[in-house]
């Protein structure tokens, strides 16, 4: 098995490595990345926890090889605010749509993303958007709370 | 902890051309790597592995593409289901395969899943193979040497099973626009509503003539056979009958019962399976029916829009 060179760009930070091709996206970002934000959760594309934008969409970093990315973008929540959190993480911090923590970095990729597409999406919108993310503590209301919160946020700012 | 995967090179074509030459070169000894949702979640399941390397086809961006060219539709096979969900050219030509893009997975597995990638692993309820199949679509080959076309309905050899040889890519679905009159859906259960597959799934086409008579019906299946499956004989004995003729049509698609043979399945046993496959296919054909009733006096202009 050979090693694959791959360069992309991981939170605005130039990266270059050699990669056993057998790494997924999410195995190369936690071990050889140390960027522990994706969580491996199902690890089979069901949960959302290891949920990272990819060229600004949100993927499964769990279903995709790590040389698939380069020369792309990847983006996770180690990147996502800059001095000041991002309205999605405000959002959740504002309205507690989080208990034990595990899924809220997968949560707040893709609501960032959602927010990207649409600045003030309906409850059906959003319910739409997090099929794909699973949190077994908060039933959600909190959640769907911490995404209007979070799309007010962003259009004051 | 790393995830066990088997030990497998990777290449990247950029072009279509490279890519079938480096399939034509490994001879059956590679294997396709598209979107990728079934195929990490395969490749995780297995210690050993019989393919020597993995040829990523994500670059090859001529593949990916929703047009229309006269009276047909092209769809590249490495479009993104997310793609074909929000295509102007299918909501106008064939909404039924929008249809597909709402239930299908979640945001992250539509952004990554191609048409291509779900036709090919050819899961007995796979979701594109069902909705063509009521399209009539048609499928393109291409391999290094050669090319050949074939209609969906022959593809599916068995549950998981393509006819798709060594040194083959998929490259191309396409399909004739529906004629005046028609009108398709494809509908689907599921354990639940996202991020599980298909129990049954069903697609109809219908197209009515000016007496609100069916002039021709395609109907299809999924999940309740080893392959998704086209009913030729449901849909002989549909021709010719009055869109609100139920008391008739009822009766003959009791029929559907004696074509299908699923097998029980954590999600549901065969004969409930059997059942639902009735019934599924009942609720495709009156949306799509009433679709065409109202598309048909649309255009006659019996007054259901100014």
């Amino acid at each position: 098995m050979n090693r694959v060179h791959v360069e992309f760009k991981l939170n605005g930070q130039h990266v270059s490595l050699d990669v056993e091709p057998n790494y997924t996206l999410l195995d190369m970002l936690r071990l050889k990345l140390d960027t522990l934000s994706p969580k491996k959760g199902c690890d089979s594309g069901d949960c959302g926890a290891c949920t990272v934008l990819v060229d600004g969409k949100p993927v499964c970093s769990c279903l995709m090889l790590a040389p698939q990315v380069d020369g792309m973008e990847v983006l996770t929540l180690e990147g996502l605010g800059g001095e000041k959190l991002h309205p999605a993480q405000e959002g959740y911090v504002k309205a507690f749509g989080l208990q034990c923590g595990i899924c809220t970095p997968g949560f707040i990729m893709t609501t960032a993303a959602l927010l990207e597409k649409t600045s003030n999406p309906t409850v059906d919108e959003i319910k739409q958007a997090l099929e794909g993310n699973i949190c077994r503590c908060t039933g959600y209301a909190q959640i769907i709370k911490a995404v209007e919160t979070a799309a007010s946020i962003k259009q004051r700012s | 902890m790393k995830t066990l995967l088997p030990q497998f090179d990777y290449v990247r074509p950029s072009s279509l051309d490279e890519a079938l030459r480096i399939l034509d070169r490994y001879d059956g000894q590679a294997e396709v790597l598209a979107g990728g949702t079934d195929l990490l979640v395969k490749l995780k399941d297995k210690l050993t592995y019989d393919k020597k390397i993995v040829v990523d086809i994500n670059r090859l961006k001529e593949l990916d593409y929703v047009r229309r060219v006269g009276d047909e539709v092209l769809v590249g096979a490495l479009t993104r289901v997310e793609t074909l969900y929000g295509s102007d050219v299918l909501r106008q030509t064939a909404p039924l395969l929008t249809e597909v893009g709402h239930e299908f997975g979640t945001w992250q597995i539509r952004n990554t899943a191609t048409i291509g990638g779900n036709l090919a692993n050819a899961s007995n309820s796979n979701d594109y193979g069902v909705a063509l199949m009521a399209l009539d679509a048609k499928l393109r080959i291409k391999s290094f040497r050669d090319e050949r076309t074939l209609s969906v309905e022959k593809f599916f050899l068995a549950n998981h099973k393509a006819d798709i040889r060594p040194g083959e890519l998929l490259v191309e679905v396409s399909f004739k626009v529906p004629a005046h009159g028609s009108g398709a859906a494809f509908l689907k259960m599921e354990g639940r509503e996202s991020s599980s597959y298909p129990i049954i799934n069903s697609a109809a086409l219908v197209r009515l003539n000016s007496k609100q008579e069916i002039e021709e019906a395609r109907l299809a299946v999924g999940g309740a056979a080893p392959t998704p499956i086209r009913l030729r004989s449901v849909e002989e004995k549909l021709r010719g009958l009055g869109l609100n003729d139920w008391e008739t049509i009822d009766p003959l698609l009791l029929e559907v019962k004696s074509h299908v043979n699923p097998s029980s399945t954590n999600a549901a046993s065969k004969r409930y399976k059997v059942e639902m496959a009735y019934v599924y296919l009942k609720r495709a054909i009156k949306a799509a029916a009433s679709r065409a009733g109202f598309l048909s006096e649309q255009r006659a202009g019996t007054g259901l829009r100014k």
